[in-house]
């Protein structure tokens, strides 16, 4: 997953792409490609919360 | 009492009850009984009860003694609380990190014996069960803490597998033996349990960064994110690794610590985690919801396990 998310973060069209449904990750999960997208665009929430 | 009727605060009310009388009726020794007792006086919300708790109630559990085994799983994961400060030397605030460590060291294992001997007085017919789930995921945890511990992890399957085993397994305990006590058995609590362990261990790990009461930086620890930096993709993650060798607090060494979260944003850190707490997020919602459970049941487990206990919006 960290070179997923790295060339996705180096290449945001692709990004925009699997968003869109213009393109998709071969071999990814739906529960991956959702994280991957919610993950990726929403990372500042990572900043503001806490668990347990 | 009848937990069909009584809500979750008034069963907490009773379990720290539960947790009081276990200490006062159980020790002797004056000294530790206040101890344990000035331990228990930090312990407010009660997290892993709730979980017990809520999984009774969710798979149709009327028992009495839910708040009994409620009270049994606090003890044991406080009991691992104390444990790994100790272990790590971290978390100096903590009251037993404020007391000679041999002292706490004992007091722990007081608590884990508690817990233990909690469960051992319950009536239920399922009673066996739960004993096997507490010592199944008892030494789960403690092969994850040991994995930790020795700094042993190279991959970033090998660092899921110590996340899940160490945060997942206590999470587990607690879930599974309040279903099991109100007699269902579903193999998806375990699994999605571990989900729920990951997710909240990634935002854990992420706010000791910033935590000089913590050890994780400068003893350079295998977190995701360490791992993730250690693949230098880019300028900002090298820094950031020098950030961590320098031996300065982290955020000094940024200047402020908000330098420090735009660098993990620069680095993809942040994206990163963020990711893999999503995709455990995303796995347990999906089993929850598969649950054989009412549909109203399995929507108010997830809104307790994935809203409630997760973003309290704190700001750092």
């Amino acid at each position: 997953m960290q070179d997923i998310v790295n060339f996705l973060i180096e290449n945001p069209e692709v990004l925009e792409k699997v968003v869109n449904g213009e393109a998709s990750l071969l071999g990814v999960d739906l529960d991956d490609v959702l994280g991957l997208i919610e993950g990726i665009k929403e990372a500042g929430k990572l900043f503001s919360t806490f668990w347990l | 009492m009848h937990m069909g009727v009584v809500g979750i605060e008034e069963t907490l009310t009773l379990v720290k009850q539960y947790m009081k009388h276990s200490i006062t009726s159980c020790v002797k020794n004056t000294d530790l009984k206040n101890l344990l007792l000035s331990f228990l006086e930090k312990r407010e919300e009660l997290p892993f009860a709730q979980i017990t708790i809520i999984h009774h109630q969710s798979f149709s559990g009327k028992d009495e003694e839910i708040a009994l085994l409620a009270a049994a799983v606090e003890l044991l994961v406080l009991s691992f609380d104390m444990l790994d400060d100790l272990e790590d030397l971290d978390n100096v605030d903590e009251p037993w990190m404020k007391v000679e460590h041999p002292v706490s060291l004992n007091a722990a294992t007081t608590l884990y014996t508690l817990g233990q001997q909690a469960v051992l007085s319950l009536q239920s017919p399922y009673k066996l069960q739960i004993i096997e789930a507490f010592t199944k995921f008892s030494i789960q945890a403690m092969e994850g803490q040991h994995v930790d511990l020795k700094n042993l992890i190279l991959t970033e399957d090998e660092c899921l597998e110590v996340m899940k085993n160490k945060s997942g397994s206590l999470i587990a305990l607690a879930s599974i033996s309040g279903m099991l006590l109100a007699g269902a058995n579903s193999p998806l609590v375990e699994e999605y349990s571990y989900q729920i362990g990951l997710a909240a261990q990634i935002d854990n790990d992420f706010r000791d960064l910033f935590n000089p009461l913590k050890n994780d930086v400068s003893s350079q620890k295998k977190t995701l994110a360490f791992l993730y930096l250690q693949k230098k993709y880019n300028d900002q993650a090298i820094e950031i690794l020098k950030g961590f060798q320098s031996g300065k607090p982290i955020n000094e060494y940024f200047s402020s610590s908000l330098n420090f979260k735009q660098k993990l944003i620069d680095a993809g850190v942040a994206q990163y985690l963020n990711v893999m707490k999503q995709i455990a997020i995303n796995k347990a919602t999906r089993m929850i919801r598969q649950l054989p459970i009412e549909e109203n049941q399995s929507e108010r487990l997830n809104t307790h396990l994935i809203i409630e206990l997760n973003p309290k919006n704190k700001e750092r």
